[in-house]
């Protein structure tokens, strides 16, 4: 029974690919005629998802059989908790990253291929987000992951280059192990959508079992970027363009841990995967990776590759919470997800807009910065401490949660990481913030540099504004704690 | 109606009005600073109203809440939050008086005043928080933002204390915010006691890392390593707001800690669990290391801002004593917790004032060395009166308030030791009573050496006295220093016995000592002889210079942080330390990562290396079995050789032609159509036939050649046979023309040619006998493989089939393609060895046939 709610999630993956299929055409309105005109059709795509987070919360949970390719293979979006939690946070970032776009492209003789595999990939990854079954989420992964290569190398210097090289090895390979690994669940259970308890039979070949575990975890945590997996991160985000760095680190190295929590959860249950003894690799590669990610992110100069490295260390704490089990955690893991999306997406517009208005790519050279562009330093200042896990902003509630969470689940041995990993945060994002504002002055005062158009720094003011939003109001209803502890419940209690 | 509202959100109004009215306060600072000056003043004496408002209000208070951040961040007024609440708003205010003269001028005054507000709310915030995460939230507003005070000068000195502070404030708050996650974990967040009051090895843990985070805040050694530095180089009323007021957020955290977290409930009686008398005992030595630490470094130094700060270090101590004294003892410990808190109400008093003073005289004369000043009395007579007040204050002299709580603590110390029957706890009692006396003599020394006395050098001679407001700031404290000392009731009697009593201590003996006896004759001449053997000691140590001796460096924590590499935390950052041994580390990993990488790209290569040797060997094994053996070197040195020869034939025979139908056509005109034709055939066969000639001739001389020389030489003669190819095809080209006129007349063609080709087969028979040295040329190898080679032979197939169509000499010669040319000749050899082997397997055949009849027939 198809009713209006199921159409949802079709029309949120349709409507940015309709604007990808009419980007060029667009250009005939001019380019503020089609920015807004895409920026329309992004922020329907937009109040899609958020009208989904709506009817999640109040018990629905939408889903639409799409495409059947065989008998034995359908493509098919549902809407559950977490997948509209992911989707409202991947549509929202992209439609500020849009409207970002509009004054960091300004001049740039590529915008035309630029926005079209922008929308496209909006759309892709709206599809990730709701896809209700292994198949469909691996085709619209694929999608987005080798479709996102042009929006890489956009700038197509030698260095973005090779950095697009890379990026597209690595996903390749990731998304070769990803399909071993649905190969091997169509083998042993067919096609059947995502259960909360697991759709795999515990009593399959534990051999098969532990490998496709093994396939699925590895290949998606190419995209997560867990070590020795993340080669690609530090190399690809300097190399993009500042809008599609925030949407990289914001989104999208999270969707591998999205698409982690759905094998763990939802494809192999809580109970299964605990016993295929993959867990507890996973559990020591991601404390070690976010603890030597925040160190080497110490070590970083330049801006853009120190904010990567801190996108692996945290998305690394998503993973130790789905490692570990522990539901209290697990729910403060995706709730950090969404308030990290928007803390590192304002951290990566500040960069953008350092870069463009000043010509700064490196901490170094933030000496008085504070005085020549004071409102994007605020904006980073503000970011800094939301990520140092400062109250009362948002990147506090994910800690705070995770933490009790790992204390009550009994590894209280692992808040060593947690917190290790806030100090070192503090040494990598804190003196940026300090040489800005606080370092002697240079004898001649430096000019008021240009602020940056005001599109950019409506896009910065609207993420930080998400940021001190999203902590304060944490605890309400319809804010992303209320929707990942209703996922936990259906993941830990239900299948 | 409005008003019950209002008292029932005063706890929030107190901490977030201040907040909000530091947002005002930029906009304020653009229409004058004297609307600015007038508002701070006007929110801080509003938010002191509040407070005395709350205290003066019966019965209990119900938690007001704001629900933002994990759930509600809940305020409650209870006696003891009431109590540091109401001494931080009331030095604040007199802080801000004195700031309002002070920064008269300063162009950060904004700045400052803004952040001074914020500070104000969140100090207010800690004293009324209701459950941990408000605790905690608030405390880290008060520590960061309190950077902006200590960072407002902008010297390069009050950078390095502003960072030290930062990182020691980050450290503490990361430790808390552990301490404070494992007791929610353990399910005592909303400040209640009797939840974890059991012990084990996690409330152990969580117990430790709070006292730690909140002893970073509050100076207890061995976190005080800020303070000194910090509390100086901030301007004077932010030293005294740092050291009167946010040090005592320390204090009230750790009082939190001891009394409501890890305290059994109030019905158990008794003494309390051990768990929570571990603690206490804990906390109780911490407090003596510390007071004992501060007052040895305060008696050392030279500038009085230090001697103050590391005197409100040593001060924190007695506080730590007498709440850790108070823990230990459970229900019988109310002394030791109404002399720690009283002593924090006490000491906020004196030490603001103190610091105010010294401020106003720093300011005035110039410097703030005491060795430096002097004779100050008769020049700001009324600042000498206000700071004597104040240092009898902190000295324990009878009459003044700091008398009332050393005793109290005192008293606990010695009621923990006859309880416990620990010998050290006598030893603590000792180290107590000598730091009363070292305080004593330290600010004896301070009134000596600065007010009175001569005038020591020329910075007395400029000071004057301290302008009025300022003044009023220092008699406003001095007022409750003189008051509390003379009646301390309202205080212990009328706040902080029921607070006590409703945790469930016994108040009956504090009541008993307020209202008879504090004045008893044992302490006050405790108190007498303290005073005194401090003057002795001052005179001593003055007379024969005890207060210049330097410690070892060894002896300081801060030369052990500087070896391990944390010397930012230290005060000297700059030196090789934590971060540069990340970036070191950083570094490590990077070349370590570049090495793998090589590693692998090498195997790579080497894996690449093998398969390609494995393809060619493939190769050789297929073109072996299709086209026969390749036989010795020599053999395919001749094939090569072969080949390249008939590349020259096909050359020589389209050069020649060119040459013939060139002078055909410049005597076009000349000749009819039918002599073109003819002229035309006999230049065919004349081409042919000399291109013909001299590729036997040089085969056959190659190979008589390669039957004797070996292939190394045989080589470099053909190459040197190879450069002279072009000059011969050209000599050809040249002469052919004549002999086709020669063919056509029907001459006889035999000799003209000769004596064309002869000179050219000499020259070269002459090169392949000769000697030279040259390199190798490369021989011509099939490529492609099998493949390659069913191509190539496809191409022949086509080439013949075309042969026909095509126009002479393109149809002798239609595919010159090496790999064409040699397909075919591997062909043709096939053929033959096929046939060979074909007539071999015949006559074995006919062989075997005629064997098996000859036995058939035997």
């Amino acid at each position: 029974m198809t009713g209006r709610a199921d159409l949802l999630p079709l029309l949120a993956v349709a409507l940015p690919l309709l604007g990808a299929v009419l980007a060029w055409p667009a250009r005939r309105l001019g380019r503020n005629g089609r920015f807004v005109c895409l920026l329309t059709l992004a922020g329907l795509a937009t109040a899609v998802a958020l009208a989904l987070v709506a009817v999640v919360l109040a018990g629905a949970e939408p889903g639409l059989a799409v495409l059947r390719f065989t008998p034995q293979a359908t493509l098919y979006l549902r809407v559950d908790a977490l997948g509209a939690l992911y989707g409202a946070t991947v549509s929202l970032l992209f439609f500020l990253a849009l409207c970002y776009s509009w004054g960091y492209l300004r001049g740039d003789p590529h915008e035309s291929r630029y926005l079209a595999f922008f929308m496209a990939a909006h759309g892709w990854l709206l599809g990730v987000a709701y896809a209700g079954n292994l198949l469909t989420l691996l085709v619209f992964y694929e999608l987005f992951s080798i479709l996102a290569y042009p929006l890489v190398v956009h700038e197509e210097t030698p260095a973005a280059l090779r950095a697009g090289t890379k990026y597209i090895v690595y996903i390749l390979l990731g998304g070769t192990l990803v399909l071993l690994g649905v190969i091997l669940c169509f083998y042993l259970a067919g096609d059947r959508p995502f259960a909360p308890g697991g759709m795999l039979a515990p009593d399959a070949d534990p051999a098969l079992l532990r490998a496709a575990f093994w396939c699925l975890v590895a290949g998606f945590g190419v995209k997560a970027a867990v070590m020795p997996l993340h080669g690609w991160v530090p190399d690809v985000h300097p190399a993009a363009p500042a809008p599609f760095s925030a949407l990289l680190s914001g989104v999208m190295v999270a969707a591998g841990g999205f698409a982690i929590m759905r094998v763990v959860f939802e494809v192999f249950g809580a109970g299964l995967a605990a016993t295929l003894g993959v867990l507890p690799w996973l559990q020591g590669l991601a404390a070690v990776t976010a603890l030597l990610a925040a160190v080497l992110a110490v070590a970083e100069d330049e801006l853009k590759r120190r904010l990567a490295w801190s996108t692996i260390s945290q998305m690394a704490y998503v993973l130790l919470a789905v490692a570990l089990l522990a539901p209290e955690a697990v729910a403060g893991a995706m709730a950090h997800i969404t308030h990290h999306a928007f803390l590192k997406g304002g951290l990566f517009f500040c960069a953008g807009l350092l870069a463009t208005g000043a010509g700064v790519r490196h901490v170094s050279a933030l000496r008085g910065m504070g005085r020549r562009m004071p409102l994007t330093m605020a904006a980073f200042t503000i970011a800094a401490l939301g990520i140092v896990g400062v109250p009362p902003l948002s990147g506090f509630i994910g800690k705070w949660v995770m933490g009790v969470g790992l204390a009550e689940a009994g590894h209280p041995l692992y808040l060593l990481v947690l917190l290790g990993g806030a100090l070192l945060a503090a040494m990598y994002l804190l003196p940026p913030v300090w040489l800005a504002y606080f370092s002697p002055a240079p004898d001649a005062p430096p000019p008021r540099g240009r602020e940056g158009p005001p599109a950019m720094l409506l896009a910065l003011a609207a993420a930080t504004a998400l940021s001190i939003l999203l902590g304060l109001a944490a605890a309400w209803p319809g804010m992303p704690l209320s929707l990942a502890r209703r996922a936990v419940a259906a993941f830990f209690g239900g299948g | 109606m409005g008003i019950d509202i209002v008292l029932r959100e005063l706890p929030l109004l107190l901490v977030f009005g201040p907040m909000a009215a530091a947002a005002v306060v930029p906009w304020l600072q653009r229409r004058g600073p004297g609307l600015r000056d007038a508002w701070v003043l006007g929110v801080t004496a509003a938010t002191l109203a509040g407070v005395v408002a709350l205290l003066l209000q019966d019965g209990d208070v119900p938690a007001a809440g704001v629900p933002v951040l994990l759930g509600r961040l809940s305020f409650a007024a209870d006696a003891f939050g009431l109590l540091f609440a109401l001494f931080s708003a009331f030095v604040w205010f007199c802080a801000t008086l004195f700031a309002l003269s002070y920064l008269r001028g300063d162009g950060r005054a904004g700045r400052f005043h803004a952040a001074s507000l914020v500070t104000l709310g969140a100090q207010l915030g800690v004293a009324l928080a209701a459950d941990l995460v408000t605790l905690y939230v608030c405390f880290e507003t008060l520590g960061l933002v309190a950077l902006l005070l200590v960072v407002h000068r902008g010297t390069a000195e009050a950078r390095r204390a502003a960072t030290q502070y930062f990182w020691l404030t980050v450290l503490g708050g990361i430790l808390l915010l552990a301490g404070i996650m494992l007791v929610a974990a353990l399910g005592g967040g909303e400040l209640q006691p009797g939840r974890l009051a059991g012990g084990g090895a996690t409330a152990a843990t969580a117990a430790a890392l709070m006292v730690l985070g909140f002893g970073v805040k509050a100076g207890m050694v061995p976190l005080h390593l800020w303070l000194p530095n910090a509390h100086p180089v901030a301007p004077p009323p932010a030293s005294a707001l740092l050291s009167g007021v946010m040090i005592k957020a320390g204090a009230c955290g750790i009082f939190r800690t001891l009394y409501l977290v890890f305290w059994p409930a109030p019905q158990a009686g008794g003494i309390g669990p051990a768990f929570t008398a571990q603690l206490g005992l804990v906390v109780l030595w911490l407090g003596i290391l510390t007071m004992a630490v501060g007052v040895v470094m305060a008696l050392g130094q030279r500038d009085a801002k230090r001697m103050l700060a590391y005197h409100s270090i040593s001060q924190m101590g007695f506080i730590l004593a007498g709440l850790g004294a108070g823990a230990f003892l459970g229900a019988e410990g109310a002394s030791g917790a109404a002399g720690g808190l009283m002593h924090a109400l006490n000491h906020a008093l004196f030490k603001s004032c103190l610091f105010l003073g010294i401020g106003a005289v720093a300011w005035r004369a110039g410097t703030g060395d005491m060795y430096a000043l002097g004779g100050l009395w008769r020049r700001m007579p009324v600042t000498f009166v206000l700071m004597l007040v104040a240092a009898a204050g902190i000295s324990g002299v009878p009459l003044f308030n700091g008398f009332i709580s050393k005793c109290l603590v005192h008293h606990a110390l010695t009621a923990a030791e006859v309880a416990s029957g620990l010998r050290s706890l006598r030893v603590a009692e000792f180290v107590y009573v000598l730091v009363c006396a070292g305080t004593a003599a330290s600010f004896i020394k301070l009134v000596g050496l600065v007010f009175l006395g001569r005038a020591r050098g020329e910075a007395s001679a400029r000071a004057r006295e301290a302008p009025a407001p300022m003044l009023l700031a220092m008699a406003l404290l001095c007022l409750p220093i003189v008051w509390l000392g003379l009646d301390p009731a309202p205080v212990l009697g009328g706040l902080l016995a029921p607070g006590l009593a409703g945790a469930g201590l016994a108040v009956a003996g504090l009541h008993e000592h307020v209202h008879h006896g504090f004045l008893v004759a044992g302490d006050t001449m405790l108190a007498l002889a303290m005073v005194a053997l401090g003057a002795v000691i001052c005179l001593l140590g003055l007379r024969l210079g005890w207060f210049h001796w330097q410690p070892p460096r060894w002896l300081g924590l801060g030369w052990w942080l500087q070896r391990a590499g944390l010397g930012v935390l230290a005060g000297a950052p700059g030196e090789p330390g934590l971060a540069s041994g990340l970036v070191r580390f950083a570094r490590l990993y990077a070349r370590f990562a570049q090495r793998l990488a090589w590693l692998g790209r090498r195997a790579g290569r080497r894996c690449m290396g093998a398969l390609r040797g494995f393809d060619l060997a493939r190769r050789g094994l297929a073109q072996g079995w299709l086209a026969g053996p390749p036989g010795s070197p020599g053999q395919a040195f001749l094939e090569a050789a072969w080949l390249d020869l008939e590349q020259e034939r096909q050359r020589t025979l389209r050069a020649a032609w060119q040459a013939i139908a060139a002078d055909c056509d410049t005597r076009g005109a000349a000749l009819a159509p039918h002599e073109r034709e003819a002229q035309l055939a006999a230049g065919r066969a004349v081409a042919g036939a000399m291109a013909t000639a001299l590729f036997e001739h040089r085969l056959a001389a190659l190979t008589a050649a390669a039957r004797t020389e070996a292939p190394g030489r045989l080589r470099a003669r053909y190459q040197e046979l190879h450069r002279m190819l072009a000059a011969s095809r050209q000599a050809v080209a040249a002469a052919a023309p004549d002999l086709a006129a020669t063919r056509r007349r029907g001459d006889n063609l035999f000799r003209p040619l000769h004596a064309a080709l002869d000179p050219l087969l000499r020259r070269e028979a002459a090169v392949l006998g000769d000697e030279a040295a040259h390199p190798a040329p490369a021989v011509a190898a099939p490529a492609g493989g099998i493949r390659g080679w069913l191509l190539a032979v496809l191409r022949l197939g086509v080439a013949e089939l075309r042969q026909h169509q095509a126009a002479w000499p393109r149809a002798e010669g239609l595919d010159t393609d090496p790999a064409v040319l040699l397909g075919r000749w591997q062909l043709q050899r096939y053929a033959r060895d096929m046939g060979l082997n074909v007539g071999l397997a015949v006559v074995l055949m006919a062989a075997l046939v005629i064997a098996l009849w000859l036995a058939g027939a035997a």
